[in-house]
């Protein structure tokens, strides 16, 4: 059973959408219990760091996924859902989840590049994790802010605006993602039966 | 690299497809839904729906079931733009899976609002559409559709002015181009330049248009009758030429 965690801040639906079309064993969830004993996790999220963070927390979400994590669960972080996975954000004050070593940092606005980076590019992989991806690929994204792990072994797929940045992380069982599979048409449908069968 | 793109506007009122013409006369299309699928069938990069209500510009509410039933058939990204007014609307709105909203008539009344949007939603959500008009002078002015009247204020400083509460992206919209086919409106390219990045639209007729739009300082150009008409008697028919596309951005 995958579960979805719904905060009501992220493309749930798009992705529960997504995930239906692959198989049928989803659902979308906010209640501790579930999520503390889910297998697959997915984490959407769109918004502000703090306000995503507040949600998690109010919810005792992030005891669950510790949870769940500890059982062997695997997850995946989708845009502001990943950067939580980190210790903390330029964009707000509060702290992550501290799962992956590292920070969120805003795009240097003076490399003439504009912010956010709005559209559809493409993921380098540098270590390739049993064919989560293939390098013939094109994503969704929409942020201002990137993750900046500690580890460079953290980083697995890097993306190009002005200057190179991590678009796939992944520690153990926990994967992020900057970019919007659930928004990114066949490629996102097939990185995200990748992952569910990694 | 980051491709420029080419967006779809797909423009409904009372859940009905509709093409203006200077933002004047309207034309029946057909169901929003047929076209979305459409769309989505042909890999497009995004998605912009407005409701932009009815002939005679009266407020109206949210239409949060039917926008559902149109974000159900996308798998890419959407900016939904119509009638927001406050936070509660703009919530319900991403919950049902937009990924941005675009804001136009409420910048005219209430700039405290875009503030609280962007401190929520954050920046990369938020769009501000302005809908530009050429007065007799050959001057262009933001034209305020609701109230019929342009808004008299130098209008590359009050766009900047809304980007520096935090906006994200600027649609501007030619109403003189609107629904013409007949080319980009050059003169008022020419002299764009923001920090955000900036979606044009109005003009658009064929390929070669979009390969003109293509040469200003933009990220992206939007399309309505390109996408939906075919031929000269602009018979109804919705298409997404993706290679061709593909090809000159």
């Amino acid at each position: 059973m995958i579960t979805i965690i719904d905060l009501q801040a992220g493309n749930f639906f798009s992705l529960e959408n997504v995930i239906k079309k692959i198989t049928s064993e989803v659902l979308l969830s906010k209640d501790y219990d579930q999520i503390s004993k889910s297998k697959i996790i997915l984490l959407p999220g769109v918004g502000r760091f703090d306000v995503f963070m507040e949600k998690i927390k109010k919810k005792k979400i992030d005891v669950a996924i510790k949870n769940a994590l500890i059982n062997d669960a695997k997850f995946l972080g989708i845009c502001v859902g990943m950067h939580v996975l980190f210790d903390k954000s330029e964009e707000g004050n509060c702290e992550g989840l501290s799962l992956i070593s590292g920070e969120i940092k805003k795009f240097n606005t003076k490399l003439n590049f504009k912010i956010p980076h709005m559209g559809w590019n493409t993921v380098k992989i540098i270590k390739d994790d049993r064919s989560i991806l293939s390098n013939n690929n094109r994503f969704y994204f929409i942020h201002s802010y990137y993750a900046d792990p500690k580890c460079s072994n953290n980083t697995i797929g890097v993306t190009e605006h002005g200057q190179e940045f991590a678009s796939i992380v992944k520690k153990n069982n926990i994967y992020g993602v900057q970019f919007h599979p659930e928004k990114s048409h066949l490629f996102g449908r097939k990185f995200l039966e990748n992952f569910l069968n990694a | 690299m980051l491709k420029k793109r080419i967006i779809p506007i797909l423009t409904y009122s009372n859940e009905e497809l509709v093409k203006s013409i200077q933002f004047g006369s309207r034309k029946y299309i057909g169901d929003p839904l047929n076209a979305v699928r459409i769309f989505n069938e042909k890999f497009v990069d995004e998605i912009i729906l407005l409701d932009i209500g009815n002939e005679n510009r009266d407020e109206f509410k949210i239409n949060y079931p039917f926008l559902k039933k149109l974000l159900n058939e996308c798998f890419m990204p959407v900016t939904y733009g119509g009638g927001i007014k406050t936070l509660e609307d703009a919530k319900k709105i991403f919950d049902l899976g937009v990924d941005k909203i675009s804001l136009n008539s409420i910048i005219f009344k209430n700039l405290e609002i875009i503030e609280k949007l962007v401190s929520y939603f954050g920046s990369q959500s938020i769009v501000a559409c302005f809908d530009i008009k050429k007065n007799i002078s050959g001057k262009y002015f933001i034209y305020n559709y609701k109230e019929n009247k342009i808004f008299n204020y130098e209008f590359k400083k009050y766009i900047q002015k809304i980007i520096e509460l935090g906006i994200g992206e600027i649609l501007i919209n030619s109403v003189d181009r609107d629904g013409m086919m007949n080319g980009v409106e050059k003169d008022l390219l020419k002299n764009l330049n923001f920090s955000v990045p900036l979606i044009y639209s109005g003009g658009v007729g064929k390929l070669e248009d979009l390969q003109d739009g293509f040469k200003y300082k933009l990220e992206g150009i939007g399309c309505s009758s390109f996408f939906c008409f075919y031929g000269e008697n602009k018979s109804v028919l919705i298409s997404y030429p993706f290679k061709d596309l593909d090809r000159i951005r």
